[in-house]
């Protein structure tokens, strides 16, 4: 594998994309949406970056950035040190996505064995004669049996085809693959079964996994950087131990706090956080998390915080990230404080 | 609450300790089929299962497990071909499966109502939400006045937790966020005012986690407000974990265990519920990147069911002798928790998560 000394397989330096909405014909100036604004990150081979945040904040347009699917305003992506302006083969090749819905992401009306050869000639992998034993060698690393390569997607449940879509991007010696939202249309029960074999195939092929998710709980166990998104902007960003044991940014806090923890004993306080995400297009002065925020001053609406260090490779864009130390101030204090359900049982 | 002796006799599901009388709901022996090439298929079979007044029920299982199902027919609204085979659903002493449309009409929405997942596709993009609410009282209270009715969405709404209600009124619902359409959902559902159950299929998991927080915290409010009983179908044992007062897991169309929250959570009986347990991810329970434990295999076909346990080829506890030979009962092992497994009082002590916890 050709690579410079060190370079990580994916740098993304202070990438922008802006989208300039349609109104009506008449009006001649155009909304404009800050889909991803000023996002800086680095994925090493072998490791993982999570991207989190809620709908609409710009994670699924990072990926598509980075596939060079939407072209970005400004800013500069790398592959292996080289950087990359358009969608050459080869980045068409060393980046695969694994989507979030196993149903959409397979053609219908082909057979598993139509749909694994395609990106085989595409990147011109192997001779045409060594490819049925290359599409079986990518059915059994994910755990299926050969003989599914003659179904069709229909015949197959939504674990089998994850299992098949993750086959179809390992297929072709991939370095980074874009996993936006893998199992988050898969049964609870199944789950557990393609994380452990995307762990493992990272493992094997040294892979650098860019992971899109929701699920913290999640994130927190398969990533090694976390980076929350929130309109567009990383708003924290750090080694995932250091995140969970204490993020620095209010809205990280809320997202930690919302998420249910399994566990009727420890029912949340409610609510984290009141209020919907602003709108995109007409997004508040200052930081634009401050009209959801239960720390903002006068400050915020004034000044955009910057994302900065406040600690070794933990980067927070917060005015009052030094504050946030202590746990106590992840809800208003002054604002009454309820379980959702304070009657846990009823024994 | 003092606690009663032990009682064997209830009927399975029967909230707490099977006090006659005092369940809004109860299903008895509900059996759901549908037509197939190669016969019927029992999408639901032999279910019991009660729902006392002012009771939040969850009820977790995997897509296709007959979750959804059972709550359309309690509703009626089971999607033909499919049927209602036998059984019964009494609510408030009156069976819905025998009563005619035009009775189950007026007790749909007004008595029960249903939440559905997407609030996307379940609000029709053509009509203003207010039209959608007062639909709602122009087929129940037919003596309103257009006036009265606006009125009373509004002051829904309002109690709902939308901001701005008289300038949502007259929106539709592509200019509505994903949060406010579920509240629409929930205004609409309730909009009668005198709704004793609510059937909620899965009404969070379209939304993002902070939403999803704030539109449990409604459920539960309401739910205290008005002493209605929720039945919060979901998947997401988070969901139950912070919501629920009992639990019914269902398998493969038939419930294999039943407990209330505290119970279930600490001590989960049926290998199917430990195995959903044991597989979630929470942050600090084991090394970051190992291996997370996982139930192999998956959802039998309900058209092919293997003989014996339904969860037989997936269990990590089987035996030849008896799980393959006959179908598990559903069986009490304490007041208030039922199992379906021929095995569950030789099953290894459960590490309870917490604890894992602690540990790391």
């Amino acid at each position: 594998m050709k690579r410079a000394a060190d370079a990580p397989v994916i740098a993304v330096k202070n990438l922008a994309k802006r989208f300039k909405l349609r109104q009506s014909w008449l009006k001649r100036d155009k909304l404009v949406v800050r889909a991803v604004d000023d996002v800086s990150f680095e994925i090493a081979a072998g490791s993982t970056m999570a991207l989190v945040g809620e709908s609409g904040c710009g994670k699924s347009t990072t990926a598509k950035l980075i596939l060079q699917l939407v072209k970005p305003d400004s800013g500069e992506i790398y592959l292996n040190g080289e950087p990359v302006s358009e969608a050459t083969p080869q980045l068409r090749q060393k980046v695969q996505m694994v989507f979030q819905d196993p149903y959409a992401s397979l053609t219908p009306h082909f057979r598993i064995e139509s749909i694994l050869r395609e990106p085989l000639v595409v990147h011109r992998i192997c001779p045409p004669n060594e490819m049925r034993d290359r599409i079986g060698a990518s059915i059994t690393a994910v755990g299926l049996p050969v003989d599914v390569m003659s179904r069709y997607p229909h015949e197959l449940s939504g674990g089998q085809r994850q299992r098949i879509g993750i086959a179809r991007a390992i297929s072709v010696n991939p370095e980074l693959i874009i996993c936006d939202e893998p199992v988050s249309a898969l049964d609870v029960s199944i789950r557990s079964q393609i994380i452990n074999l995307l762990l493992d195939l990272q493992q094997s092929h040294n892979l650098a996994f860019l992971f899109i998710s929701h699920d913290l709980d999640l994130v927190a166990h398969v990533s090694d950087f976390v980076a929350v998104m929130y309109l567009g902007k990383i708003v924290e960003q750090a080694a995932t131990e250091k995140f969970f044991a204490g993020p620095r940014h209010p809205y990280s806090r809320a997202l930690l706090a919302s998420s249910l923890v399994p566990d009727p004993k420890k029912r949340i306080q409610f609510a984290p956080l009141s209020g919907e995400v602003a709108s995109p297009t007409e997004l508040p002065t200052g930081c634009s998390f401050r009209t959801r925020c239960p720390l903002a001053i006068d400050k915020c609406a004034r000044v955009e915080p910057p994302l900065q260090a406040i600690g070794e490779g933990h980067l927070s864009a917060c005015h009052r990230a030094g504050e946030l130390v202590s746990s106590e101030m992840l809800t208003d204090p002054s604002a009454p404080q309820s379980a959702i359900n304070p009657q846990p049982e009823r024994i | 609450m003092t606690k009663p002796a032990l009682q064997t006799n209830g009927s399975p599901g029967t909230s707490d300790d099977s006090r006659a009388g005092e369940n809004l709901l109860e299903i008895v022996k509900l059996e759901v089929r549908f037509p197939d090439n190669t016969g019927p298929v029992t999408v639901i079979d032999n279910l019991d299962i009660t729902i006392g007044h002012g009771e939040i029920l969850g009820l977790v299982g995997e897509s296709g497990c007959g979750k959804s199902m059972l709550a359309r027919s309690i509703l009626g609204l089971v999607p033909p071909p499919g049927k209602v085979t036998k059984g019964k659903i009494v609510l408030d002493g009156v069976d819905l499966l025998t009563t005619d449309e035009a009775t189950m009409q007026d007790i749909r929405g007004n008595k029960v109502s249903i939440i559905l997942q997407e609030p996307m596709t379940s609000l029709n993009p053509v009509f203003t939400i207010g039209n959608q609410m007062a639909e709602v009282l122009a087929i129940h209270c037919p003596d309103m006045k257009r006036r009265e009715r606006r009125a009373r969405s509004v002051e829904m709404m309002e109690r709902i937790g939308i901001q701005y209600p008289e300038n949502r009124y007259d929106q539709y619902p592509h200019e509505l966020s994903g949060g406010i359409r579920q509240r629409v959902m929930i205004a609409i559902a309730l909009i009668c005012g005198n709704v004793r159950l609510l059937v909620a299929d899965e009404p969070t998991t379209a939304l993002d986690v902070t939403i999803q927080a704030q539109i449990l915290e409604l459920f539960v409010k309401l739910q205290a407000e008005t002493q209605m009983a929720l039945l919060l179908i979901t998947h997401d044992l988070g969901v139950i974990a912070q919501t629920a007062h009992r639990v019914a897991v269902m398998y493969a169309g038939r419930l294999v265990e039943i407990s209330d929250v505290g119970r279930l959570f600490e001590k989960p009986l049926h290998p199917y519920t430990r195995g959903l347990m044991y597989s979630l991810p929470r942050a600090g329970a084991r090394p970051r990147k190992s291996h997370m434990p996982a139930i192999p295999g998956t959802v039998p076909n309900l058209a092919d069911l293997p003989p014996g346990c339904p969860f037989y080829d997936r269990c990590e506890y089987r035996q030849q002798q008896p799980c393959r030979e006959a179908m598990p009962q559903l069986e009490q092992v304490d007041r208030g928790r039922w199992v379906r497994c021929h095995r569950w009082h030789e099953l290894p002590q459960f590490e309870v998560l917490s604890a894992r916890l602690d540990r790391r």
